[in-house]
């Protein structure tokens, strides 16, 4: 009996470990009033809490930018307003920031390369074009991403003349545009890209050079960016782009790209101040058919690659845990016809699942997505609270009356929270409450409040997510 | 309703116009337990007491009339977070006021009367609020009336009161607090109580 149950056990165990790389078998994103998919589906963490956010441009003649925000379980997809922009050129890349709740979607103009960004607050969207400085303008995608800091978001471009790579840092209110020194690059053969970089205010670029398509790096730290090339011998040079991301451990980073000679996958990690890179297995991949998106997996010492496959453009993807790849394996697509061009992935803020977007493989395609489920999350996040519960109060007096809004949430998990910010449709209304409930008071009778809600750490950093809570 | 109300009570003070009466003054206090008609004064304060000083002049057995000034205050918390709150009603009431003998002792010594009242109310109510989200003092004033009616036992000079007094009346107070929105609020009542009072 007793070796029964260590066979239940030892089965039950495996069976666990088998979930923990599994994906969910691909579903459409509801596209709304968008026709579809005109490249790629950008999937990035989203404004909120266990939310992931996808943006692309329709496919229809209008190119208008869409995006959709996954919320438990559930997309919600609208149009992205675009202000004077005629609609998107290639791609729109959308991050969450510059402050907890917000979101920053970024493209180039189908008319003329301008790029343009669209800021949602917490309740509304405004959009207008980013300065470009001495730009002539942008060749392909404008890529965001949060940070350099707290309250920051930048994005990058290659400029459509030069080929010289361009940054612009937006804090809320404005954008500083400037040039990324190449180092001994000739220019950027694609997009560039950028990411979270190593250490907490830093950033990291990559791009493959435009006469070599050997690849570069630069990483940004304390105002200066300092670049490189990446040290490859037997990847010959990058098919596309070479795509960035925070590595499997703290203080490191990875990189991926598909050689440019065989097309198989590539990821370089960045350790100690030198890149280490070797092959991805390919599995049953017959190659990269453009770029391999990376992102940092649900759980430290993890990553995620995603690519659409050279021949099938079945999605594949390969899995990085300790210190080794899973071989490249299919995601099941559903009804989806595979990738149209990119697989893009992402976690979850609160870590539980990844998401891989993508549009299908045909005209005028519908967006799709699939989930990998069934991990955990990891505890040492500065975790924002949770379980959030609001409703309006009429508070009758004798005389007068008003209403105040009842916000209450679950502590957070993380260690060293000494309170939380409050911030209302966008604009910060308390911080440093040292409880789990706030009464906002004189609201009106009616009407529709966006609470974020973030934690408040001993350090003095904030969360760089958010608990959301809605108030009608 | 309250229309109604005080027909009753007027037909009642002319239908019971009998009896006797020498004296030409009479003072009276009275205590009563008050219970506004407001649900939003009894969600917030609930009933209370209300004290009543009257004064009636009879030019003859049967009528008179009367000036009357009440006070309730009352602390109480709002429905909403259980701020600290509290309300004074101050009215101040002029009237006629009708007697009718229903029994006296053989000697005269004793009498019980019964009695109407009816007439126009001023009243001065002030709100003060312990939040700070709402103002800290909300005065108001309005015009009502009231009517009523009750039982002397006079003894001499000495008179036993108790009564029954329906009032009403609205006020509208200001804000100046954003999305704070002033109320009409009822401020009358029914007021049951008992008194002594003295004849001149």
């Amino acid at each position: 009996m007793r070796h029964l149950f260590y066979l239940v056990a030892l089965f039950s165990s495996y069976a666990l470990s088998v979930n923990s790389v599994d994906w969910a078998t691909a579903e459409t994103i509801p596209p709304s009033t968008s026709t579809g998919v005109s490249v790629d589906v950008i999937v990035a963490p989203g404004p909120n809490t266990g939310e992931v956010v996808a943006a692309w441009a329709d496919a229809g003649i209008s190119l208008f930018p869409y995006y959709s925000i996954y919320s438990n379980g559930t997309w919600t997809t609208d149009q992205i307003p675009q202000g004077a922009s005629v609609g998107v050129y290639d791609n729109v890349f959308i991050a969450a920031g510059p402050n907890p709740g917000n979101l920053t979607a970024t493209w180039s103009d189908a008319s003329g390369e301008i790029p343009y960004y669209s800021f949602f607050n917490g309740s509304t969207w405004s959009a207008n074009t980013i300065p470009i400085g001495t730009s002539s303008g942008v060749y392909f995608d404008v890529v965001v991403t949060p940070g350099p800091s707290s309250g920051e978001v930048t994005a990058v471009w290659t400029d459509i003349g030069s080929k010289a790579p361009y940054y612009s840092i937006f804090n809320g209110t404005t954008w500083t545009t400037s040039t990324l020194p190449l180092g001994t690059s000739s220019g950027v053969l694609s997009n560039i890209y950028v990411s979270a970089g190593p250490t907490a205010g830093t950033l990291v670029a990559t791009w493959a050079d435009n006469s070599t398509q050997a690849p570069y790096y630069s990483i940004y730290s304390g105002g200066i960016w300092t670049t490189a090339a990446i040290p490859v011998l037997n990847s010959n040079y990058v098919l596309v782009d070479i795509i960035p991301a925070q590595g499997p451990t703290a203080g490191t980073l990875v990189a991926t790209w598909g050689d440019g000679s065989t097309n198989a996958p590539y990821y370089a990690i960045y350790s100690g101040g030198t890149w280490t890179y070797a092959a991805i297995p390919i599995g049953t991949s017959s190659g990269v058919f453009n770029d391999i998106y990376v992102a940092p997996g649900p759980n430290s010492g993890e990553i995620v690659a995603t690519w659409s496959d050279l021949t099938t453009s079945v999605n594949f993807y390969s899995f990085y845990s300790n210190g080794s790849w899973s071989p490249g394996a299919e995601i099941p697509l559903g009804t989806s016809l595979g990738a149209n061009q990119n697989v893009t992935v992402a976690g979850l803020l609160n870590g539980y699942k990844m998401v891989a977007t993508w549009g299908n493989r045909v005209d005028n395609s519908l967006p799709y997505f699939s989930t990998l489920a069934g991990v955990i999350p990891p505890s040492s996040s500065k975790l924002p609270p949770t379980d959030g519960k609001g409703k309006r109060v009429k508070n009758q007096f004798p005389l007068v009356v008003e209403w105040y809004n009842q916000l209450r949430w679950r502590a957070s998990t993380s260690t060293g929270v000494v309170g939380y910010n409050i911030r209302r449709n966008g604009s910060l209304i308390a911080t440093n409450v040292n409880q789990t409930s706030y009464r906002d008071y004189n609201r009106p009778k009616k009407g529709t409040d966006v609470y974020l809600i973030t934690s408040l750490f001993d350090d003095g950093t904030e969360s760089s997510t958010s608990l959301k809570i809605t108030v009608r | 309703m309250m229309k109604k109300q005080f027909i009753a009570i007027f037909l009642l003070l002319t239908a019971t116009l009998v009896g006797d009466s020498c004296s030409k003054s009479l003072v009276d206090f009275n205590v009563g337990y008050f219970r506004p008609f407001s649900k939003t004064l009894r969600d917030v304060l609930s009933g209370g007491v209300n004290y009543q000083l009257q004064v009636t002049y009879k030019w003859d057995r049967h009528f008179g009339v009367f000036a009357s000034g009440d006070y309730f205050y009352k602390k109480g918390n709002s429905t909403g977070d259980g701020a600290k709150t509290s309300l004074w009603i101050v009215p101040f009431t002029v009237g006629l006021r009708a007697f009718a003998d229903i029994w006296e002792c053989p000697d005269r010594s004793a009498v019980l009367q019964a009695y109407g009242l009816i007439g126009p109310r001023w009243y001065f109510v002030r709100a003060t609020n312990s939040a700070s989200y709402v103002n800290h003092h909300n005065n108001a004033q309005g015009i009502g009336g009231v009517a009523g009616f009750g039982f002397d036992y006079l003894y001499d000079h000495l008179t036993i009161n108790t009564f029954v007094n329906y009032s009403i009346g609205t006020v509208k107070a200001s804000s100046s607090k954003h999305n704070v929105k002033a109320q009409n609020t009822q401020v009358g009542g029914i007021v049951i109580g008992a008194g002594l009072g003295w004849n001149f």
